[in-house]
């Protein structure tokens, strides 16, 4: 991978649903769930506001990385939860594995040659 | 001034949450529908989760909203990634001139399908039985087909749901005058047919079976066309009434997010 290829923004944004398909790897879960998991077990480094979850969320459902079903609960309400289908699987251990490259490569920039990891 | 409401079990200002954002966004009335459910869902369910972890109501509610509630920017990503195909593939034309096309498609439609019907009575040897009445119910006819089919194309081809019922009553308009016109023009031949015979019985057996193929043909072809007139009329409004029904439904989840004191 070279400097040409790594786009910025687009990282920004592949963080976004690396973050959503890997809390869908416990089980299927609803939207709000997904958005108090996120921040709860990244201890609030990560926080999803004014609804940009959704997008995601839908842009996943398109694209067949996570499948979303509609159930009724009591009252006749209807909710939507999401899974994890296996190509969301394949997509979420192929990009963490691409993040981790990234990570290591700036931090080795950012630490210098030579220098030791803290 | 918001009257002060309680959110689940818990308390707080703002109504109408769910009725604002579906006016902020443009996508589809379907999509639009299924997402301001999935959105109150998952407001009144996050705000209760946060009161559980013993957060103050009003406070739940401030962070389920600004968690959960679009903002424009995201409406309008909303909007964007829901777009239908042929509002993506006519994005850089002019809105007049769109127009202006799609106008002009659907005058050659009629003017084909007058064509086309042309075309089959003189295949049938239907021609020498024409009235000229029978022309303006193939006339009227041909434009009720083409405006259930240009209401079609608007509802799911071009999805714009922004004005739903819009046309619907011409149509029905149109496939009635269809049948009226039909049985009116027959009955007027009838009337003159019958004033000719009783001028000239002798006339009977040149005249009678002419008048009733006449009749025949400006009859089924008037009924024909009424009837495919109603019957898309009625696909149509179904459509509709249960697009607005389940619409309306969603919109009263914003009186089950917030009950009155």
């Amino acid at each position: 991978m070279t400097g040409n290829d790594f786009d910025v923004q687009g990282f920004a944004r592949d963080i976004n649903v690396l973050l959503v398909l890997s809390t869908l790897r416990d089980g299927p879960k609803h939207g709000y769930q997904i958005a108090l998991d996120v921040e709860t077990e990244s201890n609030g480094l990560f926080r999803f506001r004014h609804g940009t979850l959704y997008p995601i969320l839908h842009r996943l459902e398109k694209d067949g990385l996570i499948v979303g079903s509609w159930s009724r609960e009591g009252g006749g309400r209807r909710r939507k939860e999401y899974a994890l289908t296996s190509e969301g699987e394949r997509h979420l251990y192929g990009e963490t594995d691409r993040v981790g490259e990234i990570t290591t490569r700036l931090m080795k920039l950012l630490r210098g040659p030579g220098e030791a990891p803290a | 001034m918001s009257a002060e409401l309680t959110v689940g079990r818990g308390t707080s200002s703002g109504l109408g949450v769910i009725r604002r954002i579906s006016e902020r966004l443009s996508s589809p009335l379907p999509q639009r529908t299924r997402f301001l459910r999935e959105l109150a869902f998952d407001l009144r369910e996050l705000t209760d989760r946060l009161i559980d972890e013993g957060i103050p109501p009003a406070e739940a509610h401030r962070r389920a909203t600004e968690a959960l509630v679009p903002d424009a920017v995201t409406l309008a990503d909303l909007d964007r990634m829901h777009a239908p195909w042929y509002r993506r593939a006519t994005l850089h034309l002019d809105p007049g001139r769109l127009h202006r096309i799609e106008r002009s498609v659907f005058a050659v439609a009629v003017i084909a399908l007058l064509a086309g019907e042309a075309a089959m009575l003189l295949q049938v040897d239907l021609i020498g039985y024409a009235v000229p009445y029978l022309w303006v119910v193939l006339c009227i006819g041909s434009i009720a087909l083409t405006a259930i089919a240009a209401k079609a194309f608007e509802l799911w081809i071009k999805r714009d749901h922004s004005r739903l019922r819009r046309g619907l009553t011409s149509i029905l308009v149109l496939s009635g005058a269809t049948i009226a016109v039909g049985f009116a023009s027959v009955l007027l031949d009838l009337f003159f047919l019958m004033a000719t015979l009783e001028g000239d019985p002798s006339l009977a057996g040149d005249l009678l079976p002419h008048s009733l193929i006449q009749y025949c043909a400006i009859l089924s072809i008037a009924i024909l066309f009424s009837l495919a007139g109603g019957i898309g009329w009625l696909v149509l409004k179904q459509w509709i009434t249960l697009t607005e029904d389940a619409h309306r439904r969603t919109l009263e989840l914003d009186s089950t997010l917030f009950q009155e004191h």
